[in-house]
């Protein structure tokens, strides 16, 4: 447990009567790309929404490379390590998409608000903006910094909230549902970026329902279902699992 | 915005060279567009930029007012050291009204700065020991500079001028430092921007804090500028112009909150010949650019424009559609 970077446990929440998560742990090892799966409504972004402080627990603990952060507001966590990606893609629609990115790298500006007045800014805003066109160059946006987010096709959008996460500069990134409404080319093109940003030392925990990606990519699996877990393992012991197998297609008829 | 368009450099030179011909009137209603122009910036900072309703900034217009003038006429100080006295104070209640307020956002927080208007109206009717109530404080001074004699209104219009070019700078600046990026972003989506890392509180607070800085400072520059003070210019009313210059203007530009500061204040002066008529003709145009400028005045080239590309791109299409019939 003491090499783990994210160590969640005992985390509940409870949206009126309905246990949304309930009990959950979960341990992330460092380097590797750790799956998320479950049923639809099984709690995966409720989980990810708890362990970034968009919602609050109603109990548990988080902890990322030893902070705790569980109930933390989200600029807490984020500046602890954790950067997220949104199901429902939540750029800032009405901004550049270069100016997603800067939104990113806010934290490492190292320039406060006496210096931008006093036009003594140019050079770290210069700095941002390099690293930020990397970041767009990385995941194949380049060529789109000066275009309004909002008017990016879907897959472009859900590049740009990976860009934008990594600008933050965080030790695990959050990814929920990446792939959603992608075409076989463009998830191949995503799994390459994800092996890229992990072999730079990011980990990463993946929520997907492309299964045969998570197969793939993932080194370790959690299962959730009904907000509780139901299993964990490599993605060979999840395979054949037999609670995985009933929790998506449901228990055999004639079964002993 | 940012970029100085000829028309632009235009209206620069216009604001310079016209006030030398105009009448003692209307020297008047440019020295309040000016000062007004400062009010709406101040707000569109917070709201046009960050999101965030005010309808009380004349609660901060009255306390930089009052601040500066009561040092002024009571305590003799002289406007370089009262008007710094007010901004101070108008920060510092912008951080008082700002910290418990900006929890909310939308119509909550506009009923809470509504509320905070009224307070700070009743105050200085109210508190007759510091305000001397409804008969309101006299006579106060012209700030004093060697060589420059500001009791000229044509002078004070153009010391009023100047920091007005020294606020736009300043909004000129800010919307552009990282400050802006992500006080923009707040608007956007307040959750995503603190997901990426913006402390979304402090962030709020500064914004909120600086408008109203930039309201008193404006209040200032009144109250030195009319030389007498009462509650009644500090109305509910005063707010909800402020918003209408910002809105009519154009949300989020700096230009256009100029712009929307000259049109609201000096088209109900040139329409009061109509009498009875002018309420209704003014409505008439309030609801127009609502409905079809939602970014304000300053938006009309623009919208201009691509209606007329529009029009092009369609006329176009014809072109070729008959052209491919044989």
């Amino acid at each position: 447990m003491t090499d783990s970077l994210l160590t969640v446990s005992g985390l509940c929440k409870n949206f009126g009567g309905l246990a949304a998560l309930d009990d959950v742990r979960m341990s992330i090892r460092p380097g590797t790309i750790h799956g998320l799966i479950g049923p639809n409504g099984s709690g995966k972004s409720t989980f990810i929404n708890v362990v970034t402080g968009v919602i609050q627990p109603n109990a548990g603990s988080v902890s990322i490379g030893g902070t705790d952060v569980a109930g933390r507001r989200s600029n807490v966590v984020n500046a602890a390590g954790i950067a997220r990606t949104f199901q429902n893609l939540r750029l800032f629609r009405a901004m550049t998409v270069l100016d997603n990115v800067l939104i990113g790298e806010h934290r490492h500006l190292g320039y406060g608000l006496g210096s931008a007045l006093l036009m003594r800014n140019g050079p770290a805003e210069r700095r941002a903006k390099e690293q930020a066109m990397g970041l767009l160059s990385d995941v194949g946006l380049s060529h789109r910094a000066e275009t309004i987010a909002g008017s990016l096709p879907y897959g472009e959008q859900r590049l740009l909230e990976i860009a934008r996460a990594l600008a933050t500069k965080p030790k695990l990134l959050m990814l929920d549902e990446p792939l959603a409404g992608m075409n076989p080319t463009e998830m191949d093109r995503v799994v390459s970026i994800l092996r890229e940003i992990v072999s730079r030392g990011v980990t990463i925990l993946l929520v997907e329902h492309a299964v045969r990606v998570v197969m793939s990519v993932c080194d370790h699996i959690s299962v959730l279902n009904f907000g509780r877990n139901i299993a964990e393992g490599t993605p060979r012991e999840i395979q054949g699992n037999e609670d995985v197998i009933v929790a998506y297609l449901g228990r055999r008829r004639h079964a002993a | 915005m940012g970029r100085l368009n000829p028309l632009g450099l235009a209206v620069i030179i216009a604001a310079i060279v016209i006030p030398i011909f105009l009448s003692e009137y209307a020297l008047h209603l440019m020295i309040m567009v000016v000062i007004f122009a400062i009010l709406t910036l101040s707000l569109n900072l917070i709201s046009g930029y960050g999101g965030l309703i005010s309808l009380g900034h004349a609660g901060f217009f009255l306390i930089g007012s009052y601040t500066s003038a009561l040092l002024s006429v009571y305590q003799g100080w002289p406007f370089w050291l009262s008007a710094p006295m007010a901004i101070l104070l108008t920060a510092t209640s912008g951080l008082l009204l700002g910290f418990p307020a900006l929890r909310w956002s939308g119509h909550f927080l506009a009923v809470i700065t509504i509320a905070f208007g009224s307070i700070a109206q009743l105050l200085s009717i109210n508190w007759v020991f510091l305000t001397n109530g409804i008969d309101g404080v006299a006579p106060i001074l012209r700030p004093y500079l060697p060589g420059i004699d500001l009791t000229s209104n044509l002078n004070y219009y153009y010391f009023v001028l100047i920091c007005l070019a020294f606020i736009v700078y300043l909004m000129i600046r800010l919307v552009a430092s990282g400050f802006g990026r992500a006080l923009k972003a707040i608007k956007d989506d307040e959750t995503a921007a603190a997901c990426m890392g913006i402390d979304v509180r402090i962030t709020k607070v500064s914004a909120f804090v600086i408008s109203a800085a930039l309201a008193g400072f404006a209040g200032a520059l009144y109250a030195h500028y009319i030389r007498f003070l009462n509650p009644d210019s500090f109305s509910l009313d005063v707010s909800i112009r402020i918003f209408m210059m910002m809105i009519i203007g154009g949300t989020g530009s700096i230009a256009g909150s100029i712009l929307g500061s000259f049109v609201v204040y000096v088209l109900p002066e040139v329409l009061r010949p109509l009498q009875d008529y002018y309420y209704l003709i003014w409505g008439v145009i309030v609801i127009v650019v609502m409905l079809f400028l939602p970014g304000g005045l300053i938006s009309l080239g623009s919208v201009v424009r691509a209606r007329l590309a529009e029009r092009k791109d369609r006329a176009d299409q014809k072109i070729v559609s008959t052209e491919a019939q044989p």
